[in-house]
């Protein structure tokens, strides 16, 4: 039988020079769920809605179709809560099974606009009812919000982290450009979590179809992986790359053994990382740098995946140019992620000249790839900064989550 | 070292880790500027840095001998011009010659640093090739570089010396250097 998840290495070269000095090897390591089958898990979806004033019109009334439509989508067995909130948070639809749809739907229906954006009251509530259902189902909580909450970030992203501790999820959604993206990026940093950006309320229901259709198709859940590295090498950065960029946190020692929370997998998925690994000098002929231990839940049962690494050292001149395509690919989106992040802090710091060519050089790497829209979305806003001495609200956001591959549907292959 | 923002690099690296920087294309080293006195159009390549050592081979092999046989030189003295750049550098060769990369964390100080000319990209490792009186004249040593040496475009095994004859020229990783000495 197919293993749930397979792991496939692919090394930035396949021989190194044999060399007396540290060099430094990149490894793309895919996770493809192929065609293994789901297990079917009960949900416990909570929508966290926001209806302050800016949300009137196509925004709220978008959000309450897609809400609709979820309700639609859900199965008996899940639950289902909605919170709204403005200034003070409002449970429009308590934790309960999906029995009785029409109900659920006219209550969806009454949700009106008013009021300011208190967040952290919000997320309160909807922890509150994610965490009342005794479930060992999928948790997930889907924010959407289009403005700026003042005084309590500290508060949401503590909550946050409560719930992601508890293996709950959290989809942030930003819609517009006036919602404050440090937040919504630092409420996602965690297992299962994502933020996004929303050009248009359009996408809304899109979005949710999504979110709903991962959360029944989850085929691996806990997925951790353990990376242990032979004596001399050290793990330089692990980055998800696929289906979104985002650096992956490390527990344990990056000389010896070091490991790593990958969340839910669902299934025709290939997620992907790229791991940077500095191999010491003073090796010769093949040499094993690496296992990679994959662990995980399927159907009830623990499964592990292991792999080890080697790579063979050579007297053979290789020209230094030779770096396997796709990893090249990747690894130049994610440079350009880091550059424009990096460009945003000298921006706070005032060095804007540094932000400046940094962006320069993202739009660079974007174009390298084949991103020429997100590429000149950068340049502009490189020479906007050169001109004006500031970036405008929607470039940065369009940089911040198109880099990562979080704008839209995003994600595509270099 | 990346030529673009001179941030140190591990060997490998594919982008600068500082600025992005491409650690691999032709044209990260072309903004090198000459350091010292260039010898004239006479001496330069038309062809800058050349990724990857086996087209290095190729062209070094059907490059026509440039070396400047009429560059009066004191007796005991090396003149190394770096192709790429222009750059020449003449010093004395009694205690040997080391040709390689700078690296202060590493303690290593050649007496020809390629780093400024872009020799990272070009594959030029930190302790590359050694030019030391022979018996017979100056040989010319690979110290084990990753990418490689060649002498009048025939490569050298790893760790092979060879005489050196008075104008030659020698291609380090894909770096051409045209060599003559008294």
């Amino acid at each position: 039988m197919t293993p749930p998840i397979s792991m496939h290495v692919t090394l930035s070269r396949s021989e190194l020079p044999r060399s007396d000095e540290a060099q430094l090897l990149y490894l793309l390591v895919e996770l493809p769920t192929g065609d293994a089958a789901p297990t079917p898990l009960p949900l416990n979806l909570c929508l966290l809605i926001d209806r302050s004033s800016s949300m009137r019109g196509e925004r709220l009334t978008r959000a309450k179709e897609a809400a609709s439509l979820m309700v639609e989508r859900l199965g008996q067995l899940d639950t289902f809560s909605l919170v709204t909130f403005n200034d003070r948070p409002e449970v429009t639809i308590a934790a309960q099974r999906v029995v009785d749809r029409a109900a659920l739907q006219r209550a969806i229906s009454q949700i009106g606009p008013a009021g300011g954006t208190e967040l952290a009251a919000g997320m309160a509530g909807a922890a509150q009812e994610l965490l009342r259902p005794v479930t060992d189902g999928v948790g997930r909580m889907i924010l959407l919000t289009d403005g700026r909450t003042y005084g309590d970030e500290d508060r949401c992203v503590e909550i946050a982290r409560y719930l992601q501790a508890r293996g709950i999820g959290l989809t942030a959604l930003g819609l517009g450009y006036e919602w404050n993206e440090d937040l919504l990026e630092t409420l996602a940093a965690g297992t299962n979590s994502k933020a996004q950006y929303l050009t248009s309320s359009d996408q809304i229901l899109g979005v949710f179809g999504d979110e709903i259709k991962r959360a029944q198709s989850i085929v691996a859940r806990g997925v951790r992986l353990a990376i242990d590295v032979r004596p001399g090498a050290t793990i330089r950065s692990l980055d998800r790359v696929r289906p979104f960029i985002a650096p992956v946190t490390l527990d344990g020692a990056r000389d010896s053994r070091a490991s790593a929370e990958l969340g839910d997998f669902t299934a025709h998925e290939s997620p992907a990382l790229l791991l940077e690994l500095v191999v010491p000098g003073g090796l010769g002929g093949e040499q094993a740098l690496l296992r990679l231990t994959l662990a995980y839940q399927h159907a009830g049962a623990e499964q592990h995946a292991e792999a080890i690494v080697s790579v063979f050292f050579g007297d053979e001149r290789i020209p230094v140019a030779v770096i396997a395509p796709q990893v090249k690919g990747w690894l130049e989106r994610l440079v350009a992620y880091r550059l424009q992040a990096v460009a945003w802090k000298n921006v706070e710091t005032g060095l804007l000249d540094q932000a400046s060519q940094r962006l320069k050089m993202a739009s660079t790497r974007l174009f390298s790839v084949g991103q020429i829209e997100l590429a000149r979305t950068v340049e502009e806003e490189a020479r906007r900064l050169e001109r004006a001495g500031s970036v405008s609200e929607e470039g940065r956001k369009r940089i911040r989550f198109g880099t990562r591959g979080l704008i839209d549907r995003g994600g595509d292959e270099p | 070292m990346c030529v673009a923002c001179r941030a140190e690099q591990v060997e490998g690296s594919v982008f600068c880790e500082e600025c992005g920087a491409s650690l691999l294309e032709k044209g990260a080293a072309v903004s090198t500027r000459p350091l010292t006195r260039s010898v004239g159009d006479a001496l330069r390549e038309d062809d800058s840095v050349v990724p990857g050592a086996g087209a290095a081979r190729e062209a070094a092999a059907a490059r026509p001998q440039t070396v400047p046989a009429a560059l009066a030189l004191a007796v005991g003295t090396i003149a190394i011009t770096v192709a790429a750049s222009g750059r020449m550098v003449a010093l004395g060769w009694a205690s040997g010659v080391l040709i390689g990369r700078e690296d202060s964390a590493r303690s290593v100080g050649p007496d020809i640093d390629l780093g400024p000319d872009g020799g990272y990209d070009a594959g030029v490792s930190r302790r590359h090739a050694r030019i030391a009186a022979g018996a017979a004249g100056l040989v010319l040593e690979d110290l084990g570089s990753a990418n490689g040496t060649l002498l009048n475009g025939r490569p050298l095994a790893r760790g092979e010396s060879v005489a050196l004859e008075r104008a030659a020229e020698v291609t380090c990783g894909s770096m051409v250097l045209q060599i003559v000495w008294a």
